[in-house]
């Protein structure tokens, strides 16, 4: 799978890392047991710090989308692993989102339209 | 034919294939980097980029036909046919100062034109490890083959040679030094062809491991253009080691008195040949696969890469300390060049010119 880094953007690069990761692994591209280049080979390839790899790696693991395989290789995690810690922290986001967009005077309709679009959108 | 004859037409056609692939040279390199500048997408094909390039051949002509007279036709005409030796270095000089004319103007206009600014500028990677190419050493079997067979000659008519053997000759095929059949000078040519081999493998292996440069405005298409690139500057290296080994075993069977000696004039023809022969597609593949037509449907993601110039002196010389490769895709050329800020890289070019110049002194000193 392809992924694009622009290193003049405001996102960190190491989350710009992340997010397409889980972006892969959400559409499919990334499947389960895929293993992902070595920080320094990855570094290498898009002209980055392999520091700045192992950053967005280390996240990706403790985040659980991805753990070392015996090779020490980093692979995709088997996707369905979220646990109640994983829905609680995610509920609390997403409620966040939701109260901000009440905030600034999102209809509860207007809400559900969007997640509905951006649901189907994602997951195809 | 007299060999001095010959000598003149092997530089002749160095000579003309260096004018046509130099000429060739801004249609073989990714549209995204003309004369060493990096241009956006939106500026590919546009007057700003197409007409320096217009100058540029103009003045290739010019060098082409300024070179044949006192390189080429001269030479040939008074009957000095060494000079001629000189006619693809002059080719070289003069197109790089016309290289340097027109990406000079380039930078110009780019600077004065602001081309990069407000462009959206990304950096691809493919992420999945194992999904490079890989280099088929089945295509430096005829190669091996070829030198079991001198191995296999050169036993069997070992008990019948004299003594002492004829092992190098003027470019006239009159033998001038000699040694004991038993010596390592009587096998050189045999070693070198297992030495090619080594080398050529070792290069395939190396290359299908450099690293990417991906277009950002075809990710997807740049991707597989450069996985099949690597294979076939892989496969092109395994089968130049084939056509160098035939001039090789001419030679060795010359030494061995298999073949006439007269042979050993002959002989560098085939790896001459193959030399140029298989450069020939691999520049049609363009840079980096720049020119070759994958099965793959992209639409333009208006995304431009990382505006690099700085990292490339004279836009031909990468130099950049923060990176730890070695071996990068050239920017006006096809093929490879080294990061000149890596001491490694000092050190294998270091080697790759000492390698040579050790194993004459050792055999031939």
């Amino acid at each position: 799978m392809l992924i694009g880094i622009d290193i003049n953007s405001e996102r960190p690069i190491y989350l710009q890392i992340r997010d397409q990761v889980v972006s892969g692994i959400a559409s499919g591209e990334l499947v389960e047991g895929t293993a992902l280049l070595s920080a320094r080979k990855l570094g290498r390839e898009l002209g980055v710090n392999y520091h700045t790899v192992n950053k967005a790696y280390n996240l990706l693991a403790t985040e659980g989308f991805v753990a070392s395989d015996s090779k020490k290789r980093v692979v995709v995690k088997p996707h369905g692993n979220a646990n109640e810690g994983f829905i609680n922290a995610w509920k609390e986001t997403e409620s966040m989102r939701i109260r901000e967009g009440i905030a600034r005077g999102l209809s509860k309709k207007q809400i559900r339209r969007m997640f509905s679009s951006l649901l189907d959108e994602v997951s195809r | 034919m007299a060999s001095p004859e010959i000598f003149l037409i092997d530089n002749a056609v160095i000579w003309l294939f260096i004018c046509a692939f130099e000429m060739a040279m801004p249609w073989l390199v990714p549209t995204t980097v003309q004369f060493g500048v990096r241009i956006p997408p939106d500026k590919i094909g546009s007057g700003d980029v197409t007409l320096p390039r217009r100058g540029y051949v103009s003045v290739q002509l010019v060098i082409t036909a300024a070179t044949f007279v006192p390189f080429i036709l001269l030479p040939y005409l008074w009957d000095m046919q060494v000079f001629s030796i000189a006619a693809p270095f002059a080719v070289l000089a003069l197109s790089f100062g016309n290289y340097l004319r027109v990406r000079n103007a380039l930078m110009e206009a780019k600077r004065k034109g602001n081309w990069y600014e407000g462009v959206r500028q990304e950096t691809f990677a493919e992420i999945e490890d194992g999904a490079g190419p890989r280099a088929n050493y089945m295509y430096a079997l005829p190669a091996l083959l070829l030198l079991i067979l001198t191995l296999v000659l050169g036993y069997t008519v070992y008990p019948s040679l004299p003594a002492v053997l004829a092992v190098h000759f003027s470019v006239s095929g009159v033998p001038n030094g000699y040694a004991p059949k038993s010596s390592i000078e009587s096998f050189f040519d045999a070693i070198m062809q297992a030495v090619t081999i080594t080398i050529m493998c070792v290069i395939a292996a190396a290359v299908v491991r450099t690293r990417n440069s991906i277009e950002s405005h075809i990710p997807r298409t740049s991707l597989v253009q450069q996985n099949m690139f690597k294979m076939l500057a892989a496969k092109t290296m395994l089968l130049m080691s084939f056509f160098i080994n035939i001039s090789l075993f001419m030679s060795q069977l010359a030494i061995w008195q298999i073949l006439p000696r007269s042979v050993s004039v002959l002989a560098a023809i085939p790896a001459v040949a193959g030399v140029f022969g298989l450069t020939i597609p691999l520049a049609r593949a363009g840079q980096y696969g720049s020119r070759m037509k994958p099965d793959t449907t992209e639409s333009q993601t208006g995304i431009a890469n990382l505006d690099d110039d700085a990292e490339w002196k004279v836009g031909a010389a990468y130099f950049n300390r923060k990176d730890s490769t070695i071996l990068v895709p050239k920017r006006f050329g096809v093929g490879w060049t080294f990061n000149f800020a890596n001491p490694l890289s000092w050190l294998i070019l270091g080697s790759l010119i000492a390698m040579p110049l050790i194993l004459l002194l050792i055999f031939r000193g």
